[in-house]
């Protein structure tokens, strides 16, 4: 009797988790007619981007916007950005791992492929920057004849550092959590080409109990490490700016401030990917209202972060009775960039304020037009800091406004293809959620079908 | 073990981790060797390390070992180029700590990272070219696998015994 | 043959210019070469004395030459004119010798299209023609020789050759002051310049005089005002006044300290009233402060104030320039003369002892009758020499339309200009760079002309040409003095002050033969009239006047309606561009005007309030219409501005002239009418009335300053006198006054010193004087001809992407009453010791060096730009481009100097090309030898009219800089930021005839 009970439920738990394998490794069929349209539309933004580059490598940086004093602009602006999108990634994966969140499981895969992929996008800005890019390798560490080495005291080669170690650390976390369900997709594939493919990637994968053993001892110090890499590498990016003399930028609420900014950002930006995601992938029993809720919080907290940094960034100033940190917050307010300043305000701590009501956010619709509005905004937050604090510094003889031209457009538009290139070949052909951990730890949908199956 | 033994073994498929957890459990007891028992897992199968009394995995050592390495690195790396051409800037001292430290801290991530990566390939015999006996497409999708070695007919029954005693769904002799 | 070709083939001749020599120049002209060319080791610099030939004023120059190649100019310090200063125009002369757009070579028009022609082609063909118009018989008026401004041998010829050829020789000046000469002829019978002893003087009033700009001699009254005004801490003995009576608040008022505005057309009438408080009699008599105040709209306190300051002082008034010479111009000169008279000032601070150049008498009379000769058809041929009367004159007066009249016409201009246009021979002259002559500045001094480089086209000098034609055309009786070339002539006129070689090189050495040695006036040159001046006093007290015609005092008569919405125009010159000659030289033309800061482009100037009234904001195109033409220009809101009045600068609106110059700004000309100073006969340049009416259309105001205002952030700090006197004399505490922003750092000389390698001898440093920069930009053109700095051009100027290393910025301060108080600060690298642009380079592109200096290092500068956001100044400049010489400025370019690359950073080195020379200079005398005060001058230093700039080392305590930095005047800008600049700013001294102080009182009362 006892033994039919439990032969039910292991025969309930084992059709389960054939579903998880079938719904997740379906993701990996041909690709459709939406998704190639889709890709061709990515690839020519990103011909567009690629063609401005040249053209600005070839001219000079002058085909720019700059209009000094304003000296870093859209390209900066977009590097923060994607560095930030590229935060929430692994604080999902990572901290959330650690602090065993169950509603990371859906999401995580998701998220850090982002991290990555965001992490490659941020890195081609400092390049694209360059008055002459073709010396980049300056900036790395090299040995030379010349005893040449950077200057460890610039924030930018700590950028250098941070940047490239975050990405090698979590590409690795990546490819780690991957193995696993390659070896599923391996186990699963049809065409023999396929076979080969997810064989070599899964490494021979067989989930003994001794792999198991040492990658979840490995997983986790990956975790550990993850966890303060994610809190130093934008608090590098910040102190890019803190370290700095600008009124504006020199402040040490920098770090903490821009951290909060980043996982705000990269929150917005899971759910705005994840949206689309589960409906095209019919996914919506893996990821449901239970997830989006959870994100949603996690979206109000930190944007009540950073709506309390913008607050006390504007009291230290009037505080602190410098005329410059003055001049530069009211003419943040009110002056000559008031429009963007305004938009960054709006969209980061006015329109996040809705997520106060559980309506909103279980709303699938509502949230995916909050992240949108809440990544134009943080967009807009870098674009403020930078060009405004420096179109408005000591010399008022050096006062300018910068507006940017069409090669920065053309970039940054191509930057977003070059994101979205990446990410739809990755739904495509790598597993877009955590398959085995997604068995450990049934979403409730499935956890509630599993009781069904058992009932029956 | 020798390369004949590897070859011969008894394989049960199991619903859940818990029926082949008890199993692998009591073929230890029967006196099967713990090398000679595979459990192949579609799921992590963190509960059951302590529960199975392994060995507690060596990859942390890989990591600290790298961590440090990472740590030294960095300061050597910032300090000797301080001193192999000081260059004075910004009215500071030549060389600075606070600056080292930046480096130093993301060395050691860097180092422990990939240092746990290794870990993982090396302890977990990855990439592997040969595939280890026993194993089926389904222990990636929703079964668990026990696999025992046993050469002698005496042995693999007694596997068997075991094996069906724990409701295993089919157990089969491998002789691939 | 191909342009490119001719160009390349020079390139490399070019070079080889100092040993060969073609027949044609002769071998004459390797004179200037005291060591034979074999001795001219590459990589030394060679100078040569010569004089600058910009403006009439004649500054001596030294020319500094490198290959054969003129790569900078700067002040001849032997010259009693400019004492080794040059303004802006004089430092970018080479930019005409090198001007792309020069006539590589005579051209003549057959229908319609100019074609090359050869030189000998050329002078005979107007030979001939010239002949065959001598002996048709024609009266002598038939052929005109119409030159600028001349003096010396040159001018000599130019007669004697009229005569010769039957020609007669009309002489144009744009800005020829007859105003001033009659003037001077009436009240002291003396039709001349007197030199104005502003350096002597203790209050100086000028009545529109923008001595400071372009008025007569800009350089030689810098460095006088100078001496005479400027405080700089380092001895505590008060310094003189300035008074500046204007209608527009020019660069000169701007250093004045204190601006009267007055309505365009009545700042004689303070005068008048001036003397009438001195008790001038006669035409003053009448004009009682009451009355003057009520037609100049200033308060008869004022008035009186002012000459009570002319009584007790030794005071000098300066007679209007261009910016003020109505059609009464004549008595308004008078009426300055009667006030020097009245204050004693003839024979004491005016002296005619010394008579200046830079004044034509009857030259635009001369143009008119010319004009009304030509329409007659009376004129028969027409040269042109150094003058482009097309582009100068107002349209209105037909000088264009008439020229169809003449049937032959030539034109000897370097460049293709608005007159060249107008003629079938175009006869390219060489440039003053490439040729001999001499000019005489004043009654006493003589400059002279030598070439410095080989011709860079295939030009010619324009007095040979003329002797060509004077021995085939002349008259046989009386053929030149010698048989020889332009040189032959020079040297035979000079034989008597040279008789042997030696002497001459000395001259050529000198660059001149300057006051006190016993020269003889040449010919045409005004009598001494030293005793004239007492002469004068003793009339003054009589009240007659020197000669007979009584001078009319009544206001100028205005062109067009008043009331409602018209303006009285202000037209004047710029410090950049002068008349207009200067154009095409494209430092010039990216000059910032001192007071609008405005490059490229004309504008117009508006007092911000009209402008809101008329709902106007800088860029914002408007038509201004007179009743003789219309412009179109953007306005500029100027605080310096009348709200009656709006102003236009000359200069620009070329249509021809070259790349730099054509279709750029418009030409305010265009709106005068052609009147004249009834009395003098002097063109009327004001009093013409215009109207404003908005286009709609927006273009980017090409402006360098950003916000007029230094939101008091205080960067440019000023003290009253009263307070400096205090501080220099050691009664008060430096630091007294209230504190700098933030924390108060005490920044000393010794600690910005320790800012370099300890056991290294130097720490290079600066003082600049606030009190002493006038803004004149002069600088900034030194250091671009150093530095290579490229042009940028108006599109990039737009985008404020400026290469200047110094500028100049100029912050307005509203005052009580509402006077507005100017600062000048000139703005460049501050090698700073704690420099925020050093550590956050990722490369070590830029770091601090042993001897302070915060170096940049061009080929290691990947261009994150970080350093230039880090600089609190602002100073660094980042190359967006790959800027472009196009051949041959690129042959002006300093080879000690690299030419940056695209993308990267660049800004101020403290010349250390310079300090390394004089490390060189100073090797041979032992490791410990260390470079002494005055080896060595930064260009920025050596050029700046006013001394403002004093450059050194800062670890010799016996240095001028580390005096004047230790002085109680001197402060850091940003000091709280504790960047540990090596700039020390000593403090603008203001407020010296204690007006505010007074002003102050009844407040400080409650």
């Amino acid at each position: 009797m006892a033994d039919t009970v439990k032969q039910k439920s292991g025969r309930a738990q084992a059709g389960v988790f054939r579903r998880v394998n079938r719904d997740i490794l379906s993701t990996l069929q041909k690709p459709g007619l939406g998704w190639a349209a889709g890709m061709a539309v990515v690839l020519t933004v990103l011909a567009a981007g690629v063609t401005a580059e040249i053209y600005q490598i070839k001219v000079g940086l002058g085909v720019a916007g700059y209009e000094p004093p304003v000296m870093w602009a859209v390209y900066i602006t977009n590097f923060v950005f994607w560095v930030g999108i590229a935060h929430s990634g692994t604080l999902i994966s990572a901290i959330l791992f650690l602090f065993r969140a169950q509603f990371r499981t859906a999401v995580y895969r998701v998220s850090e492929t982002m991290t990555v992929f965001a992490v490659m996008t941020a890195g081609l800005f400092p390049l694209i920057h360059l008055g002459r890019v073709w010396y980049f390798y300056y900036l790395a560490p090299y040995p030379n004849e010349r005893l040449l080495w950077p200057n460890f005291r610039s924030p930018l080669v700590w950028d250098f550092f941070a940047i490239s170690t975050y990405f090698t650390i979590s590409s690795v976390f990546l490819y780690v959590g991957l193995i696993p369900d390659i070896a599923a997709a391996r186990d699963r594939a049809r065409t023999k080409l396929r076979r080969r493919l997810y064989g070599a990637l899964s490494l021979g994968w067989q989930g003994t109990d001794s792999q198991w053993r040492h990658y979840n001892r490995a997983y986790l110090f990956l975790a550990g490490l993850a966890t303060p890499l994610v809190l130093s590498v934008h608090s590098v990016v910040s102190w890019d700016f803190a370290m700095a003399i600008v009124p504006g930028w020199h402040s040490t609420i920098f770090a903490p401030y821009f951290v909060a900014g980043a996982i705000f950002s990269g929150v917005a930006m899971v759910i705005t990917l994840v949206v689309p995601l589960r409906k095209a992938f019919r996914l919506t029993d893996y990821i449901d209202e239970y997830h989006l809720d959870r994100l949603a919080k996690l979206l109000l907290l930190t944007s009540s972060i950073v709506f309390y940094a913008y607050l006390v960034e504007i009291w230290t100033a009037w505080y602190s009775g410098s005329p410059y940190e003055r001049a530069i917050f009211w003419d943040r307010a009110f002056g000559q960039y008031a429009w963007a300043s305004w938009i960054m305000y709006g969209c980061n701590c006015i329109i996040p304020l809705s997520l106060w009501f559980k309506r909103v956010r279980t709303s699938w619709f509502w949230m995916f037009i909050v992240s949108i509005f809440v990544n134009v905004g943080m967009w807009f937050e870098r674009f403020v800091i930078i060009i405004q604090s420096l179109a408005h510094e000591f010399i008022p003889y050096q006062w300018d406004y910068y507006k940017p031209t069409w090669v920065e457009m053309a970039i940054t538009a191509g930057s977003f293809a070059w994101f979205l290139m990446w990410f739809l070949l990755f739904i495509k052909f790598l597993p877009s959620m955590a398959i085995s951990e997604l068995k450990e730890l049934l979403p409730p949908r499935l956890r509630r079908q599993k009781k069904e199956m058992e009932a029956a | 073990m020798s390369a004949e033994l590897m070859e011969r073994g008894v394989r049960g498929a199991f619903y859940t981790i818990e029926e082949a957890g008890e199993a692998v459990l009591a073929l230890e007891k029967e006196g099967f060797a713990q090398e000679d028992i595979t459990l192949f897992s579609p799921i992590p199968t963190a509960e059951y390390e302590e529960h199975f009394e392994r060995p507690r995995s060596p990859v942390r050592y890989m990591t600290i070992t790298g961590g440090i390495l990472g740590c030294i690195t960095g300061f050597v790396l910032t300090f000797w180029t301080f001193f192999a051409w000081p260059l004075h800037v910004g009215g500071k001292p030549v060389a600075s700590f606070p600056v080292a430290v930046v480096i130093m801290f993301e060395l050691t991530v860097l180092l422990g990272g990939l240092f746990s990566l290794a870990a993982v390939f090396i302890f977990s015999r990855i990439p592997a070219l040969t595939m280890k006996p026993g194993y089926h497409p389904r222990f990636s999708e929703d079964l668990f696998g026990v696999f025992v070695h046993a050469s002698e007919e005496q042995g693999k029954r007694s596997a068997r015994d075991v094996l069906n005693r724990f409701g295993a769904l089919e157990v089969s002799d491998e002789a691939e | 043959m191909e342009r490119r070709d001719f160009l390349k083939l020079i390139g490399i001749t070019g070079a080889g210019a100092v040993t060969a020599c073609d027949a044609k120049v002769g071998p004459q002209s390797l004179i200037p070469y005291v060591v034979p060319p074999d001795n001219i080791t590459p990589g030394i610099p060679t100078w040569y004395a010569s004089t600058c030939r910009e403006c009439p004023a004649g500054c001596g120059t030294h020319v500094k030459t490198r290959e054969g190649r003129v790569i900078k100019l700067e002040g001849n310090p032997e010259s009693p004119v400019n004492r080794g200063k040059l303004c802006a125009r004089g430092q970018a002369a080479h930019q005409n010798l090198y001007d792309p757009d020069r006539l590589k070579g005579p051209k003549r028009l057959v229908n319609g299209e100019y074609v090359d022609a050869q030189w000998e082609q050329a002078t005979s063909a107007l030979a001939a023609e010239l002949r065959r118009l001598r002996e048709a018989g024609g009266d002598p008026g038939s052929v005109v020789l119409l030159t600028g401004l001349q003096t010396g041998t040159r001018e000599r010829l130019y007669d004697e050759w009229a005569r010769a050829v039957g020609a007669r020789r009309v002489v144009y000046e744009p800005f020829a002051y007859e105003p001033l000469l009659e003037a001077n002829r009436r009240v002291f019978g003396e039709s001349v310049l007197p030199s104005y002893d502003i350096e002597g003087a203790e209050f100086v009033i000028s009545f529109g005089a923008e001595f400071l700009e372009t008025w007569i001699s800009p350089v030689r009254y810098a460095v006088e005002w100078s001496r005479m005004h400027a405080f700089r801490g380092d001895e505590a003995v008060e310094k003189g006044i300035f008074v500046a009576v204007e209608p527009r608040l020019s660069m000169t008022a701007s250093n004045a300290d204190e601006w009267v505005s007055v309505k365009p057309g009545t700042e004689y009438l303070i005068a008048l009233a001036m003397a009438n408080v001195l008790g001038a009699g006669g035409e003053a008599a009448d004009w009682t402060p009451r009355r003057a105040a009520e037609a100049t709209g200033v308060d008869a306190g004022t008035i009186e104030r002012l000459a009570g300051l002319f009584r007790d002082k030794r005071s000098v008034a300066l007679p209007g320039g261009i910016s003020t010479s109505h059609s009464n111009a004549t008595a308004a000169a008078v009426a300055v003369n009667l006030l020097n008279r009245a204050g004693g000032a003839i024979g004491d601070t005016v002296r005619f002892s010394t008579p200046v150049t830079g004044a034509v008498e009857g030259s635009y009379r001369a143009i008119v009758d010319l004009v009304a000769a030509m329409q007659t058809g009376a004129v028969k041929a027409l040269l042109f020499a150094d003058t482009n009367p097309v582009f100068s004159l107002p349209p209105a007066l037909g000088f264009a339309e008439a020229l169809r009249q003449v049937p032959f016409r030539v034109s000897f201009g370097p460049l293709f200009d608005e007159t060249g246009a107008w003629c079938q021979w175009l006869l390219p002259d060489h440039t003053p760079l490439e040729s001999w002559g001499d000019w005489i500045p004043q009654q006493g001094t003589v400059g002279i002309q030598q070439p410095a480089m080989r011709p860079v086209f295939n030009t010619r000098a324009t007095p040979d040409v003329l002797l060509d034609v004077w021995r085939t055309a002349g008259d046989p009786a009386a053929a030149p003095a010698t048989e020889g070339g332009w040189y032959e002539y020079l040297r035979e006129a000079w034989s008597d002050r040279a008789p042997d070689e030696r002497a001459w090189a000395e001259i050529l050495r000198a660059g001149g033969v300057w006051e006190g040695a016993a020269v003889a006036p040449p010919a045409g040159q005004p009598t001494d009239g030293a005793n004239l001046g007492r002469a004068g006093v003793g009339a003054a007290a009589t009240g007659e006047l020197g000669s007979g015609e009584p001078t009319d005092f009544a206001p100028p008569a205005y062109d067009g309606p008043s009331g409602e919405g018209t303006f009285d125009l202000v037209v004047f010159p710029q410090i950049a561009l002068y008349d207009g000659r200067t154009a095409n030289r494209p430092w010039l033309q990216e000059l910032p005007d001192p007071a609008s800061s405005v490059a490229w482009q004309t504008w117009v100037e508006l007092h911000p309030e009209v402008a809101d009234e008329l709902g106007l904001v800088d860029g914002d195109v408007v038509t201004v219409e007179s009743a003789h033409g219309s412009v179109q220009a953007p306005v500029i809101r100027y605080p310096g501005a009348r709200r009656d009045t709006v102003a236009l600068p000359l200069g620009r609106g070329h249509d021809r002239m070259g790349r730099y110059a054509a279709g750029r700004g418009v030409n305010p000309i265009a709106l005068l009418p052609p009147t004249a100073d009834s009395a003098s006969g002097g063109f009327a340049w004001q009093g013409v009335r215009v109207g404003l009416t908005k286009t709609g259309t927006r273009v980017d105001p090409l402006r360098f300053q950003g916000s007029d205002s230094d939101e008091g952030r205080d960067l440019a700090e000023a003290v009253p006198m009263a307070a400096a006197l205090r501080l220099a004399s050691g009664e008060a505490e430096v630091h007294a006054e209230e504190p700098h922003l933030g924390e108060d750092i005490p920044l000393t000389v010794e600690r910005v010193a320790r800012d370099s390698d300890p056991d290294g001898p130097y720490r290079w440093g600066m003082a600049i004087s606030l009190d002493a920069c006038t803004g004149c930009n002069a600088c900034v053109t030194a250091c671009s001809a150093e530095n290579n700095l490229p042009f940028v051009g108006p599109e990039r100027v737009a985008k404020s992407r400026f290469m200047n290393w110094i500028r100049i910025e100029r912050y307005l301060e509203a005052k009580p009453g509402g006077r507005i108080e100017t600062h000048h600060l000139p703005m460049l690298c501050q090698h700073c010791g704690a420099a925020p642009c050093e550590p956050v380079c990722p490369v070590y592109a830029t770091y601090h060096n042993p001897d302070g200096l915060n170096v940049q290092v061009y080929n290691r500068c990947v261009g994150t730009r970080y350093c230039s956001n880090n600089c609190p100044y602002k100073v660094r400049y980042f190359n967006w481009f790959q800027y472009e010489w196009p051949e041959p400025l690129n042959w002006g370019l300093n080879p000690d100097v690299l030419a940056r690359e695209k993308g990267v950073m660049e800004k101020c080195t403290y010349c250390v090309q310079r300090i390394n020379a004089a490390k060189i200079a100073i090797k041979d005398q032992g490791p410990d030898a260390v470079i002494t005060e005055g080896m060595f001058q930064t260009a920025c230093q050596q050029t700046c009219p006013t001394d403002a700039i004093v450059f050194g080392n800062l670890k010799d305590p016996e240095s001028r800089v580390a005096k004047l930095a230790g002085g109680p005047l001197a402060y850091s800008a940003l000091e709280h930021l504790n960047t540990r600049p090596a700039n020390f700013y000593l403090k603008q001294v203001t407020d010296r005839s204690g007006v505010e102080a007074a002003a102050a009182e009844p407040v400080a009362a409650h």
